[in-house]
C-alpha cells in the first residue's frame, strides 16, 4: 500500500477517465459524495490514451510520446513510443507492484519501494505517482469548503493524512469547479509551504464528460522546470485485455 | 672538547655495571621508538593505500563541475592523448579512465541501486587490485562481448547477495543517461568481487567502458581519471605535474572562485579523502606523546646515573675546583658524560631498531598477533593483516636526535649541582 495521493492519481484519472458528478446546488455538497467523486475520478473501468509528455529542465527539453492503457484501479501500462532511443521503454503497474521494461534489455525490472519517490522517466512525476493505491477515505481526513480564488468560486477539498499514514506531503488541497467538480488545481504541501502544483487545463468533452486534457506539474522550488502532459487521444471504457498487464502482453505492445 | 669526551668515557667506565644498565635502558627506548615509528608509518601507509587503492586512487581528475556536483552529464573527453600525457608524468604508475553513474540493477523479482563503474578492464586491473578481489567467476574480458550478447558485469559481493545472483545470471540495468533519456541494457554476471570496501561491495557494478558509455549516452566521454602513484606522500606534487601536463588545475575551486565548469581538476588523495588526511596529521602529532612516554623512563635512568656518579665524586670535584677548574668546565664535564651515554645507547638502539624494522619492512608484520579477527576493517575499509614497516631517514635519525636532547637535559641538574660545589667543606667531608 502506498498511501500517497499524488499526481499519478491525476494521471490515472485522465488516463482512466472519470465519472463527473452532475451539477450541484450552491449549498455545500455532502463530504462523502465529494470524496467518493474524487475516488471515482481515478477508478474507471478502462482507458486507452496517447499523450505527449514534455519535461522542461534547465539543461534542455525532452518531448516523449506515450501510449497508455489502464484497467480498474490496479492495472496500468505506459509505453514510450518516441524518441527512437527510448521507444519501447515501459512502466507496468499491477496489484503486485511496479516494473520498468527496457526494450533493449527486453526484460522487466522491479522498482523497489525505496525508489517510489524517485523521478518517473526523468519527469517531475514520481514512481509513487504511478503506484498510488491510496484511498482518500482510508488514509486522509477530508474537509470540503467553498473557496474563492481570483474572484472565482471553487469547491475546495483539503486532505490531511491520518497520523499513521506514511505520506510525504503534509497537506493536499484540491480545487474543483463548483458545478461539475472538474479538477482545476492541486497543491501539495510540505509543512506550510506548497512544494508542487498541478494545474489542469484545456477542458474538453470526452465520452460525454468534461475532462482537462492538459496537466502542468510545477515544482515550486524550480520555477524554470515543469512537466506537461497533454492528451492527444483519450478513449474511455474501451475493452482492454487483462493479458496486456503481463510480461507477454507488455512485450507485445512495447515492440510495436 | 675531545678531552672532555675522553674524561667522560673514563668516568663512565669506572662503574661499568651501572653505565651498562643505563645504556641498555637508552638503547631499548631508542630501539623501541625506531620500531614504533616504522610500524606506525607502515600502518598509516596501509590505511591510505587500503582506503584509496580500490576506488579513489591516489589522484583523481574530474571536471570542476563534477567535483562540485557529480552528475552523469558532467563528463570530459577521455581520449588516448590525455591518458598518455597523464601516464607519462613521473610518479604515475597507472591510469584508469572511468564512467560513473547510478542506476537500478535487477530483475523481475528484485532490484537495487548500483554504482555503475565503466572501466577499461586492463587499465583498472593495473590501477587497482580488483583482480585479486574476485571471489567468484572472473574479471571482465579484455574486450566487450560482440553485440547482441548480454554485456558483461562484475558485481560487489553484497550487491550480488541482495540481488541473489551468481555468475552466469542475467540482470537488467536502468538509468537516466546524460541526455536525460532512459538507458537500459541486458547484463550477464561474469564475476563477483569482495573489495573489502563496504561501500563498493554494496554498490559496485563494473561494466566495460564502452558499454557504460553507450548506456549513459556519453559518446567517448568519461567522468574520471583514476591514478595510482607509488609514493603516497608525493601525491600532491604528482598531482601538480599531472595538472600541468593536461592543463588542469589542482584542488577543487573554492566556493567564491569562478571557474569554467569544464575545467579539469586534479586532486590528491589528501583532498579526496580529507578525513583520512586529518586522521594521519593527528596521529603524527601524537608521536610527541609516544616520545614522552618511552623516553621518560630512559631520562630518569640517565638522570639517576649522572646524579649518583656526581655524588660519588663530590670530593674529587671539590679537589678539581680547588686546584682551579672553572665551575663551567665542571658543569660541562657532567653534561658531556650524559650525552656520551645517550649517544652510545641511542646508536646501539637505533641499529637494533633499524634491523628489526628493516626485517618487517621486507617480510611484513603480521597484525593478527594483536587480534582474533581474520580481517581488519576501519571506516568501512578492510586492510591487509600484513603491514610493511616504513623506513625513512626520519624514522631512524629522529629518535637518536631526540634522545641526545633528552640526555643533555637529564644531565643539567646533576651538572649544575656539581658546578656549585664549595671546595673546602666538600673536601673536608663537612657538607
Amino acid at each position: 500500500m502506498t498511501p500517497r495521493v499524488e499526481l499519478a492519481a491525476a494521471l490515472v484519472a485522465l488516463v482512466s477517465g472519470a465519472a463527473v458528478a452532475p451539477s450541484e446546488a450552491q449549498q455545500l455538497p455532502d463530504l462523502d459524495r465529494v470524496i467518493r467523486h474524487l475516488d471515482q475520478l481515478y477508478r474507471s473501468q478502462s482507458s486507452h490514451a496517447r499523450m505527449t509528455m514534455t519535461v522542461v529542465r534547465p539543461r534542455g527539453t525532452r518531448v516523449l510520446s506515450l501510449e497508455s492503457w489502464s484497467k480498474g484501479e490496479d492495472q496500468a501500462l505506459v509505453v514510450i513510443r518516441a524518441p527512437a532511443r527510448e521507444a519501447g521503454t515501459a512502466s507496468l503497474r499491477t496489484a503486485d507492484g511496479l516494473w520498468s521494461y527496457g526494450a533493449r534489455a527486453d526484460r522487466l525490472i522491479r522498482i523497489p519501494t525505496g525508489l517510489l519517490s524517485e523521478s518517473w522517466m526523468g519527469s517531475h512525476l514520481t514512481n509513487d505517482d504511478l503506484m498510488r493505491e491510496t484511498s482518500y477515505d482510508d488514509d486522509y481526513e477530508s474537509v470540503v469548503a467553498w473557496a474563492t480564488r481570483n474572484g472565482t468560486r471553487y469547491l475546495q477539498v483539503t486532505l490531511t493524512p491520518k497520523p499513521e499514514a506514511p505520506v510525504v506531503y503534509t497537506k493536499l488541497v484540491f480545487l474543483l469547479t463548483r458545478d461539475d467538480w472538474i479538477p482545476v488545481l492541486w497543491e501539495f504541501y510540505d509543512g506550510d509551504q506548497i512544494v508542487r502544483t498541478i494545474a489542469y487545463e484545456d477542458v474538453r468533452q470526452v465520452a460525454g464528460r468534461p475532462l482537462p486534457m492538459r496537466m502542468v506539474i510545477q515544482p515550486v522550488d524550480a520555477p524554470n522546470e515543469r512537466t506537461v502532459i497533454e492528451y492527444r487521444r483519450l478513449e474511455l471504457d474501451v475493452p482492454v485485455d487483462d493479458e496486456l498487464f503481463t510480461r507477454r502482453g507488455l512485450r507485445r505492445v512495447a515492440g510495436q | 672538547m675531545l678531552i672532555a669526551v675522553k674524561l667522560a668515557l673514563r668516568n663512565l667506565l669506572r662503574n661499568r655495571w651501572r653505565s651498562a644498565l643505563t645504556l641498555a635502558a637508552v638503547a631499548v627506548a631508542v630501539g623501541l621508538m625506531v620500531f614504533t615509528l616504522g610500524m606506525y608509518d607502515g600502518w598509516m601507509d596501509e590505511m591510505v593505500r587500503g582506503t584509496t587503492a580500490m576506488e579513489t586512487g591516489q589522484i583523481q581528475v574530474h571536471t570542476a563541475e563534477y567535483v562540485e556536483n557529480p552528475r552523469v552529464y558532467e563528463s570530459f573527453p577521455g581520449d588516448s592523448g590525455v591518458i598518455a600525457r597523464v601516464r607519462s608524468v613521473r610518479g604515475v604508475l597507472a591510469v584508469s579512465p572511468r564512467v560513473k553513474a547510478y542506476g537500478l540493477v535487477g530483475n523481475e523479482d528484485r532490484s537495487q541501486v548500483a554504482r555503475i563503474l565503466g572501466v577499461v578492464p586492463e587499465a583498472e586491473g593495473v590501477a587497482t587490485p580488483i583482480r585479486d578481489a574476485i571471489i567468484q567467476g572472473r574479471w571482465l574480458s579484455l574486450a566487450p562481448a560482440p553485440t547482441p550478447a548480454p554485456r558483461e558485469v562484475v558485481l560487489g559481493q553484497s550487491l550480488a547477495q541482495q540481488l541473489r545472483v551468481v555468475p552466469g545470471d542475467e540482470l537488467v540495468v536502468f538509468l537516466e543517461a546524460a541526455d536525460g533519456s532512459l538507458g537500459n541494457e541486458l547484463l550477464r554476471v561474469t564475476g563477483i568481487v569482495r573489495t573489502g570496501n563496504t561501500e563498493l561491495d554494496r554498490l559496485a557494478a563494473y561494466l566495460h567502458l564502452q558499454d557504460a558509455q553507450y548506456l549513459t549516452a556519453l559518446g567517448d566521454q568519461i567522468h574520471e581519471l583514476m591514478l595510482r602513484t607509488a609514493d603516497l606522500d608525493a601525491a600532491r606534487a604528482i598531482a601538480d605535474s599531472v595538472a600541468a601536463a593536461i592543463g588542469a588545475r589542482v584542488g577543487a575551486p573554492a566556493r567564491h572562485e569562478a571557474v569554467a565548469p569544464a575545467t579539469l581538476v586534479a586532486q590528491p588523495w589528501q583532498e579526496i579523502v580529507p578525513w583520512l588526511h586529518q586522521m594521519i596529521l593527528l596521529f603524527r602529532r601524537s608521536y610527541a606523546l609516544m616520545y614522552l612516554l618511552i623516553y621518560l623512563v630512559a631520562a630518569v635512568g640517565i638522570l639517576n646515573t649522572a646524579r649518583m656518579s656526581a655524588l660519588e665524586r663530590r670530593r674529587e670535584f671539590g679537589v678539581m675546583l680547588a686546584i682551579g677548574m672553572r665551575p663551567f668546565r665542571m658543569f660541562r664535564t657532567v653534561v658531556v658524560e650524559t650525552v656520551v651515554l645517550g649517544l652510545v645507547g641511542a646508536l646501539i638502539g637505533a641499529t637494533l631498531g633499524f634491523l628489526l624494522s628493516w626485517y618487517y619492512a621486507t617480510a611484513g608484520f603480521d597484525m593478527t598477533v594483536f587480534t582474533d579477527q581474520a580481517t581488519f576493517s576501519y571506516m568501512g575499509v578492510a586492510f591487509s593483516e600484513r603491514i610493511y614497516f616504513v623506513l625513512t631517514p626520519v624514522t631512524v635519525i629522529q629518535p637518536i636526535v631526540v634522545m641526545l636532547a633528552v640526555a643533555a637535559l637529564s644531565g643539567l641538574w646533576p651538572a649544575f649541582r656539581a658546578a656549585r660545589i664549595v671546595p673546602a667543606p666538600t673536601i673536608a667531608g663537612r657538607t
